[in-house]
């Protein structure tokens, strides 16, 4: 790693991070003062499958936190970070003709991946952070900390981390192997709506529930995780999903040619 | 391994494809230590394309390429820590100021910035300019901030793909100035350029490039001797036909005036027109641009 461009990394982007984490840390503690005045309320009114969200639950405290993570607001706040940071980083450099210049230092260019997939690793782990410690606030405030165990909580940040970091890292071997950041952004974003889609459409739809396995969204379960059940297998797929995109950026952007740019 | 010891760049059969496109095709280069190399050829001609594979931006398709010793492929990043290199769009983040770019880049490669005043100071970049953001840079400013990149960490070897693109007369002065000065300290500087006059002026060889093939690699002052230059004669009365002198070509004649080119001895037609009444006598010294036109006239021939 390259500790010098890990610091230019995070000192280019410390504004949209702190932002992200800002609204992170609100849409967490949200979490409970929706549960606390709302889903109390309707309860009683709402059938088990209007309950129902992607592989949550809004009829209990941890099942809604599993949707307030699989909401699209939430998918695109971080993916500002996951996405919008990652992308421009290689691909976006390349069009702009900067990555050019930052490859004439002697900087490997499997080095520049590395620290890139660490910058945004570690801004994760914080914009993530900033999510958990809303909803642990929140249950505070509202009176609903027995539903969140802290140290299941630190868990569900950790694996809620895994899951963007797979897109992330997908992210980061499309933008690898392409000079122009649309086709990156069209691949990464392709990726993402087909996991989205197949996690919610099997919540609706009881013929497409066998779709949801194949959603990496799926295998972050936070209402298992806050029971203190843990998935070896979902485990492995997160884990999958890092190491294949990631290692194939690692493999096809130290070899490639970078020809002049347009 | 010594500088001194070993050429600065060294190319062997260095070739890239791109698919059935050959980009470059055996290309065979040895660059002293302490020289300044010019690198001429048209768009397409295969500089950018040559400077790119020097830099390991391209993997050759065979072939293969040192600086100072290092191999392009294998020893990429100890090139890195010695070579400067100005692309022909040097790019910066546009929302920092110049001074925080040249800063970023050589935080990123450790490196040190020992040169950068003096390098500002021939580019004639100032301190206030330096402060205010690159969006609000014009194309020169530009152009000056990528000449001080390449240059701040007092590299070994300079590598520049079209330098003074963009640069008023003034600074374009200056900067001949400087590849002087850096010459004197033994750097070797290797640039392509367009313009002729510069490469004529400042390069010691010259190497010219045709369709991804190297044509010739000499020094100028040899490459230019042995072309043809131009005469113009007017004479008292009738011209005589200097068609018959040895290396007279081209012979024109229009009512007194006579024009022709000529090569090697110019005894012969010296002692010719000694003879005759001549009221007028033009003989221009042959340049480095009728050698790039002969040498592409002969390749569209």
């Amino acid at each position: 790693m390259n500790l010098n461009y890990f610091v230019h990394l995070w000192r280019r982007n410390w504004l949209k991070v702190a932002a992200v984490s800002c609204g992170c840390l609100l849409w967490g503690f949200l979490a409970a003062v929706i549960e606390k005045s709302v889903i109390e309320r309707l309860q009683t009114a709402l059938p088990p499958s209007a309950a129902k969200f992607g592989s949550g639950n809004v009829n209990t405290f941890p099942g809604l936190i599993t949707v307030m993570f699989e909401h699209p607001f939430l998918i695109a706040l971080v993916s500002t970070v996951a996405l919008a940071i990652t992308i421009p980083t290689l691909a976006g450099q390349r069009q702009r003709g900067t990555l050019e210049m930052l490859l004439a230092r002697p900087i490997r260019r499997s080095t520049l991946l590395v620290t890139v997939a660490l910058a945004v690793a570690s801004m994760l782990l914080l914009v993530l952070f900033a999510m958990v410690l809303g909803i642990l606030v929140g249950s505070y405030v509202e009176g609903l900390s027995d539903q969140v165990p802290i140290r299941e909580l630190l868990i569900v940040w950790l694996w809620s981390v895994l899951l963007y970091a797979a897109f992330a890292a997908f992210a980061l071997a499309a933008s690898g192997s392409s000079n122009r950041n649309g086709p990156a952004v069209s691949v990464t974003l392709g990726f993402l709506i087909a996991n989205y889609f197949f996690e919610i459409l099997g919540g609706f739809w009881d013929v497409a529930e066998a779709w949801q396995p194949y959603s990496l969204f799926h295998h972050f379960q936070a209402a298992d995780i806050l029971a203190g059940h843990l998935s070896r297998l979902d485990l492995v797929v997160l884990g999958l999903a890092i190491v294949i995109p990631f290692s194939y950026a690692l493999y096809v952007f130290p070899r490639r040619d970078l020809p002049a740019p347009d | 391994m010594g500088a001194a010891t070993v050429p600065a760049i060294v190319t062997e059969g260095l070739s890239k494809r791109y698919g059935a496109i050959r980009a470059l095709n055996d290309l065979d280069l040895n660059v002293g230590c302490g020289e300044i190399f010019g690198f001429l050829g048209p768009n397409g001609a295969g500089k950018s394309t040559t400077i790119r594979l020097l830099l390991g931006f391209l993997r050759p398709t065979s072939g293969r390429a040192a600086i100072l010793g290092f191999d392009t492929q294998r020893d990429h990043i100890e090139i890195l820590c010695r070579v400067g290199y100005l692309p022909s769009y040097a790019v910066f983040e546009e929302v920092v100021t110049g001074i925080q770019a040249l800063d970023d880049l050589v935080r990123v490669a450790g490196s040190r910035p020992s040169r950068r005043a003096e390098i500002c100071d021939w580019m004639r970049l100032d301190e206030s300019t330096l402060r205010r953001k690159v969006r609000d840079y014009s194309k020169g400013t530009r152009r000056k901030l990528g000449v001080v990149q390449a240059l701040q960490h007092d590299p070994e070897v300079v590598i520049m793909d079209e330098p003074t693109e963009g640069l008023d007369p003034l600074v374009q002065h200056s900067f001949y100035g400087m590849l002087e000065h850096l010459r004197r300290e033994g750097k070797t500087i290797f640039f392509s350029s367009h313009i002729l006059s510069e490469v004529e002026r400042v390069c010691d060889r010259v190497a010219i490039i045709r369709q991804g093939s190297l044509v010739t690699v000499e020094h100028i002052a040899a490459l230019v001797a042995r072309r043809r230059r131009r005469m113009e004669a007017r004479f008292e009365g009738p011209p005589p036909d200097l068609g018959s002198i040895p290396g007279v070509t081209n012979v024109h004649v229009d009512r007194d005036t006579v024009t022709c080119g000529f090569a090697g001895d110019v005894q012969p037609l010296l002692k010719l027109l000694a003879t005759l009444a001549v009221r007028d006598l033009t003989i221009e010294p042959a340049r480095l641009e009728d050698v790039f036109l002969e040498v592409y006239g002969e390749g569209e021939a």
